[in-house]
């Protein structure tokens, strides 16, 4: 089971790299997860966003995640404890 | 429970000069009184039922009609949607009146404004969702708000969203539609639960009101202040459809759900 952590994008470091505010886990997870990460995307699951890296901008990326509440599905966790994540939308705030 | 932030209520037909007042958070709502009549409130409950036990929603589904926000990653899907269920409510509706269309021409005489369906690239968005709530059924604190949560979507450039809901049957207690004072933040977003709506932590301290629906009223909001549905009590379902608006010019406003 892939481990899956929940929250909110607070900055924008690179067309696929950001930092991330951790407000939920998944109980199950295998790893644990600080308060605040930095995530590097390998895909994206956000319309406005290109699954192409190279069409994207910074502030597209902003535009598109930023203070937005994410789901992360961890892929690995580098030497440098940097998260690679596949990245969705979560849930909605409302209708 | 906050004792001045009170709704103004209005009739059908009377012009209602509180639309801004209710986007800047002055008042909680406006009530547009016995917009339809309880029988024809009745009748459109009694067809949305039968559409609902006939549909392939599922029993778990408590609606009918095409939500934005469950579709916020798959546009083309949200319209190809709406445009098939369109088509069925034309069907539905074909002998008596469709309430979503009725709401639009009551608001557009109340408030002096054209109010018509959102479009996008000639695809119409949808018009209105009928809502049910069985018994025990509850919605929890949530806030509305497409520029924030559905941008690449025309609907997303619209200023000022407003909520608009017809209530066609009320549960028999309950059901109730809390709505707070504050204020959503884009700060919020961290209370925010995985599937949908807040933490009650978001409206701790907050001052609220709590409005009954009677059958038959239109109840505006400003849906940036957050705001829950108390839990159904009883046998009646709460059934209800609505919409929600944005102005696009000073004399236009859009609708979608």
């Amino acid at each position: 089971m892939t481990d899956i952590i929940w929250g909110t994008a607070t900055k924008i470091i690179d067309v696929d790299k950001f930092e991330m505010n951790i407000t939920h886990r998944k109980e199950e997870n295998k790893n644990s997860y600080a308060d605040n990460e930095v995530v590097i995307f390998t895909e994206i699951d956000i319309m406005s966003i290109s699954g192409d890296p190279g069409m994207r901008t910074i502030t597209q990326i902003e535009d598109a995640i930023q203070d937005k509440f994410l789901k992360c599905e961890i892929e690995s966790r580098s030497n440098d404890g940097i998260l690679t994540c596949k990245v969705f939308h979560s849930g909605a705030g409302g209708y | 429970m906050k004792k001045d932030w009170s709704p103004v209520y209005i009739k059908k037909y009377q012009k209602c000069s509180y639309l801004e007042k209710l986007v800047l958070g002055v008042i909680p709502a406006i009530i547009l009184k016995n917009a339809i009549s309880k029988k024809s409130c009745k009748q459109i409950s009694e067809k949305i039922i039968q559409l609902h036990q006939m549909s392939k929603y599922g029993t778990n589904s408590k609606h009918i009609g095409v939500s934005l926000n469950s579709h916020l990653n798959s546009k083309d899907l949200y319209f190809e949607k709406t445009r098939h269920l369109d088509e069925k409510l034309k069907h539905v509706f074909s002998e008596t009146e469709d309430p979503r269309f009725t709401m639009h021409n009551l608001l557009s005489v109340a408030f002096d404004k054209q109010i018509s369906p959102a479009r996008e690239n000639g695809n119409l968005y949808s018009n209105g969702i009928f809502r049910i709530h069985d018994c025990n059924d509850s919605f929890h604190v949530h806030r509305d708000n497409a520029s924030f949560e559905a941008c690449g979507f025309n609907v997303a450039k619209l200023t000022n969203q407003l909520s608009s809901v017809l209530h066609l049957q009320t549960a028999s207690s309950g059901g109730e539609l809390v709505l707070y004072q504050k204020i959503w933040k884009r700060d919020d977003e961290k209370f925010r639960f995985p599937d949908f709506g807040y933490s009650k932590d978001v409206i701790s301290n907050s001052e609220f009101i709590k409005i009954k629906p009677d059958i038959g009223d239109v109840i505006i909001i400003n849906p940036i202040h957050y705001h829950a549905v108390s839990r159904v009590v009883g046998v009646l379902q709460r059934i209800s459809v609505g919409f929600f608006l944005g102005q696009a010019t000073k004399s236009t406003l859009f609708c979608w759900s």
